[in-house]
């Protein structure tokens, strides 16, 4: 199925938002000194909150997947004639 | 909305937190690259299986260093022997220190205290007793000290160990 133009207009839309987040923090943070320590393990947190968060939204759609298309669900009837042969 | 929608949105969103892990890794990268200009120079040689610290003014340390907290400090990493890798893990610094290659990684302490520096690369028997001692001091206490006499700091069986290992 193809696209609608509000979801294609999204991508960049994210994009250019995440962007400018990341430009406008940078900014802000020249004015406070580097630490390594604090930098590294900063993003360290932030990287695993990103990994974790998109890990348990993918585990839902695949439990949602599994559960809604399961054989045995009532809703999961065959669309047309053919299938039901099988 | 159909699902193609969710789906879009899903990848979109996806995509978005992928260019700002990417972005933010980017930017602590280039700080990491760049010391700043007023940092002062160590110069950290790795042999086995202990370390010799070089201050700017020609000060030597050995097992030991002494730094300064607020003062940026770049170290210039090398190697006599085999490779290395020079580790604080409580800062979080680790660089390789490669025979022959100077490698640079610096640093700014801001909390004082007593730190382990220590080989993060396996160079050999005594690999596993390589560590040496980063005393961060306050600004108004901090006095580096000299060390020239090995003996005193460095065990006697690796200076023993050394002698039939270092040539130069």
């Amino acid at each position: 199925m193809a696209p609608s133009k509000f979801a294609l207009s999204l991508i960049p839309a994210i994009l250019a938002v995440s962007f400018l987040l990341t430009e406008a923090a940078s900014v802000f943070a020249q004015e406070a000194p580097f630490i390594n320590r604090v930098a590294v393990w900063g993003l360290f947190y932030q990287l695993m909150v990103i990994a974790f968060t998109v890990g348990a939204v993918l585990m839902g759609v695949l439990a949602y997947v599994v559960f809604r298309f399961r054989e045995s669900n009532p809703k999961n009837v065959p669309r047309d004639q053919m299938e039901r042969h099988h | 909305m159909g699902h193609a929608t969710f789906e879009w949105i899903y990848v979109g969103v996806v995509i978005a937190l992928l260019v700002y892990v990417g972005a933010a890794s980017w930017d602590v990268e280039r700080h990491l690259d760049r010391a700043p200009a007023d940092a002062e120079v160590v110069r950290v040689t790795a042999q086995q299986w202990f370390w010799t610290f070089e201050h700017e003014d020609g000060k030597k340390e050995i097992g030991e260093l002494h730094l300064t907290k607020g003062v940026p400090y770049r170290f210039e990493i090398t190697s006599r022997d085999v490779n290395h890798a020079f580790n604080i893990p409580d800062l979080v610094v680790m660089m390789d220190a490669v025979p022959g290659r100077l490698n640079s990684m610096w640093v700014m302490p801001d909390v004082s205290g007593e730190f382990l520096i220590q080989c993060r690369e396996y160079c050999g028997f005594s690999h596993y007793q390589m560590r040496a001692k980063l005393i961060v001091e306050e600004p108004a206490e901090a006095t580096p000290v000299a060390y020239d006499d090995l003996e005193q700091y460095v065990p006697a069986s690796t200076l023993a160990a050394k002698n039939s290992v270092i040539t130069s």
